[in-house]
């Protein structure tokens, strides 16, 4: 106990330290300057922005307060403008219109592939969104064969029952860490529903080589040196890649319903199907977009129902009324409240924070002239957190969501936290599913709450996280029988 | 082939839309538009597709 105290009191230092540190590298005196004089006659404006920081620019602000910075942003400068970040100048845009010209790509000059490549390439190198244009649509029409509405329904099948296994472990107490309880029970599941294995023995190195890699990505400093956060992350790739190549030759001759087995035996209409490295590739890459995503939006939703118990009581009101522990395909339409729940935890913590493309050719977004060579970061999160957009935009209200105050359809692009065009997130139906099966469950076996006003310091990895655990005081409810509809009368 | 949609169903997931953006369109109060009235023969499998990837089956095919 006193080492979980002294645990979090360090790591309440170490993310003011952070936070003082940002707060101070933003008071470096950098000039606004133009990004890139627009052709004459071109009727473009330019990019306005500043670099920042010698050499690392805004990287820390950017990184650790990511929404104050983005904000600070917008108001400086307006949806588009530009900053220094690790050595190169990176254009970010906020707000719908924007997003949409980005994300739609109608002229074929955002490239994903080396947007990602920079970030995260050499540990999520060939997965789908490092492939651009025609190359990406050869494989997202092979990938989307693994999640068609009966390949969820199959996944959801081995979801369930991996679900109750998971939880087995939580043990109810005043001091119950939901991020990490959730971020485990999500990796035991993805290995089971993406694996079609009980990693047992090699659970915990697979975990950590898969940590490692993804933390590779955030690494500030950018290269392989020996115990640094980049070597550790490539490192992390190999043993993740050792392992899928290990289980292939089984896979390919089984016949599971786990989506290592489902890419081993897609194929598109015309017959083609995914080499080997495909495979492994699109499998690391399918871990990274479904899992610390999935933790994020179940942990904040966790939280934020803590804090207003009247949504929790309305939400297991509604799980209690569907009748069953374990959900079935149709069940998901059967449950609205928590799917408006589920969209403003979306909106309030995009576990993808932003998007990131780079311009193959000069082009133009929102009227302003952006070179080529230019990364461009689609700030999705800071977006849905704007009051130009969201009424009172960050205070929890999933009821903004409902048909009669429909804020989210001001604009196509207004609540966009699966991203869109050609990249938009394929598992997105897959990652609710899952999502809302672990929550049905949570609702029918557990209370729990946390101290009024109590907000989570919150850091950046795909999007935002909470850096403190997410402590929630849980309480297991008495066992009983959900209710069936029309014969149990009202829950409670 | 002809593809009908039905708005009552349709969620605004916009599977259908990544895939081919020129025969789907989802407006901005979110709901899907079929935007040609004959399906192009190239076209004719990754409708299936997309019907097939639609996770609310808000999208039916039928050859015609």
């Amino acid at each position: 106990m006193l080492s979980i105290t002294v645990h979090r009191a360090t790591r309440k230092i170490a993310h003011r330290a952070r936070h003082t540190i940002a707060a101070l590298a933003e008071r470096f005196p950098s000039p606004t300057r133009a990004l890139a004089d627009p052709p004459p006659g071109s009727g473009l404006r330019p990019i306005p922005g500043d670099y920042g920081l010698p050499i690392i620019g805004h990287a820390i602000p950017a990184m650790t307060d990511n929404l104050d910075f983005a904000r600070r942003r917008f108001t400086r400068y307006g949806p588009v403008q530009w900053s220094g970040l690790l050595g190169r100048r990176v254009v970010m845009v906020i707000g719908p219109e924007a997003t949409e010209e980005v994300l739609t790509d109608r002229d074929k000059v955002f490239s994903a592939q080396r947007g990602y490549d920079f970030l995260i390439g050499p540990f999520f190198h060939g997965g789908i969104l490092l492939r651009d244009f025609e190359e990406h649509r050869y494989h997202r029409r092979i990938l989307q064969q693994a999640f068609t509405r009966p390949r969820l329904v199959g996944y959801l099948d081995i979801t369930s029952p991996a679900i109750e296994d998971g939880m087995r472990d939580w043990t109810p107490g005043s001091d119950f860490e939901l991020y990490p309880a959730a971020k485990h029970l999500l990796l035991s599941l993805s290995s089971k529903v993406f694996m079609g294995a009980d990693l047992g023995g090699e659970a915990a190195r697979l975990e950590r080589a898969f940590i490692d890699a993804v933390r590779g990505g955030q690494a500030l400093v950018r290269t392989n040196l020996p115990g640094g956060m980049w070597a550790r992350g490539l490192r992390g790739r190999a043993v993740l890649e050792d392992y899928c190549r290990r289980e292939l030759p089984a896979k390919r001759a089984g016949a599971g319903e786990d989506l290592f087995s489902v890419l081993c035996h897609t194929a598109s209409t015309e017959g083609h199907t995914f080499t080997d490295q495909d495979i492994v590739d699109h499998l690391i890459f399918v871990l990274l977009g479904a899992h610390d995503t999935s933790t994020i939006a179940l942990s904040m939703m966790g939280y934020e129902l803590g804090l207003h118990p009247e949504w929790q009581e309305r939400l297991r009101a509604e799980s209690l009324a569907l009748g069953k522990e374990r959900l079935d395909y149709d069940d998901l339409d059967r449950l609205p409240a928590l799917d408006l729940v589920f969209k403003e935890i979306l909106r309030m913590y995009s576990p993808v924070g932003q998007q990131v493309r780079e311009t193959v050719r000069d082009t133009a977004v929102a009227g302003h002239f952006v070179p080529a060579n230019t990364p461009v970061i689609v700030a999705s999160y800071p977006a849905m957190r704007l009051a130009d957009f969201w009424h009172d935009p960050d205070t929890f209200d999933p009821e903004r969501f409902t048909a009669d105050r429909h804020e989210d359809k001001s604009h196509r692009y207004a609540w966009a936290p699966f991203g869109g065009g050609a990249h938009k997130c394929i598992g997105l139906y897959f990652g609710g599913m899952t999502v809302k099966a672990i929550m049905h469950r949570m609702l029918l076996r557990y209370r729990w709450s946390v101290p009024a006003g109590y907000t989570p310091p919150m850091g950046w990895a795909t999007g935002p996280i909470p850096l403190d655990g997410l402590p929630i005081h849980l309480e297991q409810l008495p066992a009983r029988t959900p209710v069936q509809h029309g014969i149990g009368g009202e829950p409670e | 082939m002809k593809i009908t949609a039905d708005p009552a169903r349709c969620a605004d997931h916009g599977m259908c839309e990544a895939l081919l953006p020129n025969v789907f369109q989802v407006d901005d109060t979110g709901v899907v538009r079929v935007a040609v009235e004959q399906v192009p023969d190239g076209d004719i499998a990754d409708v299936r597709l997309a019907v097939d990837s639609c996770p609310v089956a808000a999208l039916r095919a039928e050859d015609n």
